[in-house]
């Protein structure tokens, strides 16, 4: 390499390579139409008077949600039945007393004479789930 | 009137402002373009091309920044993309039998090519080169931007940079020897 010509060095004027000034005949205009025709293809979705208009309707689009809310939500609510309110921590609130035979207390009968369902509530809040045991003599284990 | 002044200007949508931004830069462009490009036409579309995308992202520019690397980081990402877009439509790569068929300087011959030649010389022997090390090598040997500039235009660390010019400088002399037997040799040798 020590012989050889750098071809940093060889190629550094390069940087003095200029276009004749007639390169530049028609280079603005050309910039200039393909900015306005970029302009024309990338307009903005939201324009001021789309904006505007969107900003003095969203009173009552809100509104409105609001409407449907009250109409939709709570008529449902009323019609669902009621949890039973349970003191927390659920778990405990589920477990028998000591005299009702040591059994967890029944939440639902079913069909058969015998059979039973214990839901127990575990948990709080969003951990919370219940764990379910159905219970009777028939079952066969 | 003073850059910045008019970048603030054109930032507000004035195209005189930007006019004359382009006027200021369109020859350093032109040169990057054309030395990552390869060829005089490609050179001057990739210029337009930036100045068109500087208009659509100078409101992005903040004042304190590098003008000239927020520049040439579009003029770099334009021209690789444009010499891909080439490679794709005509699905030609470097070509070294091609370039076998160039003409080699008369022996004995002045070892100092004309600029018009060095151009021709450069655009076969850096067919070579990858599209990253072409413009680390564009960028910090012949338009001598430092290299801490360079690794913010081309977004990498500097001593990657540092390795692609390296890189770049070792395939471009083994080009020029192969190809270029007088322009290879150094001054030393050309005195024996």
């Amino acid at each position: 390499m020590k012989d050889m010509r750098d071809p940093s060095d060889f190629f550094r004027a390069l940087k003095e390579a200029n276009p004749p000034e007639e390169t530049w005949a028609g280079f603005w205009p050309s910039v200039r139409a393909g900015i306005r025709e970029a302009e024309l293809t990338r307009r903005p979705i939201l324009t001021p008077a789309r904006a505007l208009l969107l900003g003095s309707s969203a009173g009552v689009m809100v509104a409105a949600a609001i409407l449907v809310l009250a109409f939709l939500v709570v008529p449902a609510l009323r019609m669902s039945p009621q949890p039973a309110s349970l003191p927390a921590p659920a778990l405990q609130a589920s477990l028998p007393h000591p005299e009702e035979n040591n059994f967890p207390p029944v939440l639902e009968e079913l069909g058969s004479a015998t059979a039973r369902v214990y839901t127990f509530h575990v948990g709080e809040k969003s951990d919370a789930t219940d764990v379910i045991f159905i219970v009777d003599e028939s079952i066969d284990l | 009137m003073e850059e910045r002044e008019l970048i603030r200007q054109a930032q507000a949508g004035d195209l005189q402002a930007f006019e004359q931004l382009v006027r200021g830069w369109r020859e350093q462009v032109f040169r990057i373009a054309r030395q990552i490009v390869g060829e005089e036409e490609g050179a001057k579309d990739v210029a337009q091309l930036v100045f068109i995308r500087l208009w659509q992202v100078l409101r992005r520019y903040r004042e304190g920044g590098s003008f000239a690397a927020y520049l040439h980081r579009i003029t770099v990402n334009l021209a690789i993309d444009f010499c891909r877009e080439q490679a794709r439509s005509t699905a030609e790569s470097w070509d070294p039998a091609g370039m076998d068929t160039l003409p080699s300087p008369a022996p004995g011959g002045d070892a100092s090519p004309s600029l018009g030649e060095l151009q021709k010389i450069f655009e076969v022997v850096s067919r070579r080169l990858s599209p990253k090390q072409r413009a680390a090598f564009v960028l910090r040997e012949i338009e001598g931007i430092p290299t801490e500039e360079v690794s913010e235009i081309l977004g990498m660390r500097q001593s990657t940079i540092r390795t692609h010019v390296q890189e770049a400088r070792r395939i471009l002399q083994e080009a020029l020897r192969r190809h270029y037997p007088e322009y290879a040799r150094g001054s030393e040798d050309k005195q024996r």
